[in-house]
């Protein structure tokens, strides 16, 4: 099931896109990582959208209220929350989605790189399974040219070795990659207000975020972390064509900064 | 839902994403490739994992095993070469070639210039070792002086042992290629292109090569000049080269089908079938009778000359069979590719009717 929904479709895709591109898998990912932003679209935005109505509804005056009013009932407050989402035709879950379609995408790329650089006969034997046997030529690309820019294998973690300094290596795709989900989620996660248990969670989630992301590049394929570091690009840029980037959020390193809009929620 | 608890949410997932991806590589360096093995008149050599095995071919016991403690680092799975003159000699994944004593299994050196895993068996020629490396490079080795006498390089990795033929050396690369090299001197002679990647040796038949590839089916190649003389297309890649046995070749393909062709001007397809899973291995021949294991862990006995069936026996749900069954004598070795702990690596089987004679390591006693 997984190999026939995930797997396999990305694993002849990343080839068909590397015979397009003159053999060079570096830019077949980047490639490929674009075309799964693309199809996601609808559901960033979906998500994009969701942000920003609850966003606009805890900026209400309505909810304001409720807060004050049910502080020391959470139960009741709960269903308060709940009957307003209902009366202004919001689902809480609809933000949702976009989140979980992320999992399978990572989990699969990471196989499918991994599966498609085969560096053990194991891997390779496996591989001969995923082909499509209905695109002709696919068998011939094998094995693939695992290099790319300065990185040697695309299948393993990256390290730049510098000449001065051989006995180190410096995990350049790693710092990108924190640098950039470090900014793609201070740049897009919309600001917490009022709640000051919801604002010290986002500000603790945006450093949990890149660190975590920056781990998996330490130590997992080099390509994984190029799928990263374009994703994140590609999520501030989306946001930025959309007017969403908050740039102050940048620089605030302590409190939450105001939020980007205080109109009431409208149905 | 507050974006807080989306964060959260987004932090759990990528945790479990964590979980996953950190299975997944553990689970990759379980085994990455299958056992190899090689024999002499009495003993059974097999390099799986992190150990070379010497096993008595009467009886299945252990005579010794190397190293004395597993290392974390050392993995073999290369067929070991037995050299004439007491040697064994076996590549491994820590890229480095390790030479032992045959009768005590003591380490007498180690070549350490290779820089990538060594997943092909190294092959004798005269005074020299041909040991094809994944780091491009073929090294011809002396063994007594324990220097590179030449090195051959391709454009990718070496994963399968070189044919020696006289002064010949038929080597095919991961790269799309098959050389022909100069024993004496490294020289390349003539280079053909398959159109896919090879990873078994060529089997060497009047004249003529036949090498296996990965999507372009099976390629004759003149042995004299590298033209390519013809092609047998397959349903699948092709691992195993083929067997030759009285005028035919059998050989199989990972898409699970057997053929066998006659040879002459052109491949000449004979018959085919289709056993219980893909075949990754190269038969074994001998006294009119072909042996072909499946991944699904079935050994065929066939008659060469007509194809009809003799026996037939699985050697259990768990293992797979991706290496070449070996004939020794009247025994048949069959090694598997295990999926557990205490998993039977090595098979003999009475080559005339399939019975099991012993299997190594032995069963656990029942409680």
């Amino acid at each position: 099931m997984w190999d026939t929904i995930i797997l396999n479709p990305m694993i002849n895709a990343l080839l068909l896109i590397y015979d397009l591109l003159w053999n060079n898998f570096g830019l077949a990912i980047i490639v490929f990582t674009i075309i799964i932003r693309l199809i996601t679209l609808p559901l960033t935005m979906q998500q994009t959208r969701s942000q920003q109505k609850m966003q606009q509804l805890q900026g209400s005056k309505k909810w304001q209220d409720m807060q004050k009013k049910y502080k020391d009932d959470k139960q009741k407050l709960q269903q308060e929350q709940l009957s307003l989402y209902k009366e202004i035709g919001f689902n809480p879950l609809s933000g949702c989605l976009p989140l979980l379609i992320q999992f399978p995408i990572i989990i699969g790329l990471y196989q499918a790189i991994t599966r498609t650089l085969a560096a053990t006969p194991v891997q390779l034997l496996d591989l001969s399974k995923h082909f499509y046997p209905f695109i002709p030529g696919l068998a011939s690309l094998i094995p693939l040219h695992n290099r790319f820019l300065w990185i040697p294998d695309l299948g393993a973690p990256e390290r730049l070795f510098l000449p001065f300094l051989p006995a180190f290596g410096i995990p350049v795709l790693t710092i990108l990659v924190f640098i950039t989900t470090w900014l793609s989620t201070k740049l897009t996660t919309p600001v917490t207000t009022g709640d000051s248990q919801s604002a010290s969670m986002g500000k603790m989630m945006s450093w949990y975020m890149p660190i975590l992301l920056a781990w998996f590049s330490y130590s997992f394929a080099a390509g994984l972390a190029i799928y990263f570091v374009v994703s994140n690009v590609l999520q501030i840029a989306q946001s930025a064509a959309m007017g969403k980037v908050n740039w102050r959020n940048v620089f605030s390193f302590g409190s939450a900064s105001k939020p980007l809009a205080k109109t009431p929620a409208k149905k | 839902m507050p974006p807080f608890r989306r964060l959260i949410l987004l932090a759990l997932g990528l945790t479990v994403v964590a979980g996953l991806l950190s299975g997944c590589a553990t689970g990759a360096t379980i085994a990455s490739s299958w056992p190899g093995i090689s024999a002499d008149e009495t003993t059974v050599y097999v390099a799986y994992n992190n150990a070379v095995s010497a096993i008595d071919l009467e009886n299945g016991v252990e005579r010794w095993h190397y190293p004395a403690e597993a290392e974390r680092n050392r993995s073999f799975y290369a067929t070991p070469l037995v050299t004439a003159d007491g040697q064994i000699v076996v590549g491994g994944y820590d890229h480095t070639l390790t030479v032992l004593d045959a009768e005590s299994g003591a380490e007498i050196w180690r070549f350490t210039e290779a820089t990538a895993r060594i997943i092909g068996s190294p092959t004798a020629a005269g005074s020299l070792v041909l040991v094809p490396s994944a780091d491009h490079h073929l090294y011809a080795l002396d063994l007594e002086t324990r220097q590179v006498a030449w090195t051959f390089e391709t454009e990718q990795a070496l994963w399968t042992a070189p044919l020696v033929d006289g002064e010949t050396v038929y080597l095919p690369s991961m790269d799309h290629n098959l050389y022909a090299i100069r024993l004496s001197d490294g020289a390349e002679i003539w280079r053909a292109d398959l159109g896919g990647g090879s990873v078994d040796t060529p089997t060497l038949v009047e004249g003529t090569l036949l090498a296996g590839t990965f999507g372009n089916g099976l390629q004759a190649v003149s042995a004299n000049t590298g033209a390519i003389l013809w092609s047998f297309e397959t349903v699948g890649w092709i691992w195993g080269n083929p067997t030759a046995a009285d005028g035919l070749v059998y050989f199989g393909d990972v898409a699970g089908w057997v053929y066998s062709l006659r040879l002459g001007s052109s491949g000449e397809e004979i018959s085919r079938f289709q056993p219980d899973g893909p075949v990754a291995s190269s038969p074994a021949y001998g006294d009119d009778r072909i042996f072909i294991s499946t991944e699904s862990g079935t050994v065929y006995a066939r008659t060469a000359s007509t194809g009809d069936p003799i026996w037939e026996q699985s050697i259990g749900l768990t293992s797979r069979l991706y290496t070449d069954p070996l004939l020794v004598g009247d025994v048949l070795l069959v090694a598997s590719t295990t999926a557990r702990q205490g998993d039977a690596i090595l098979t003999a089987f009475d080559a005339a009717s399939g019975a099991r004679r012993w299997v190594f390591p032995p069963p656990a006693p029942e409680e």
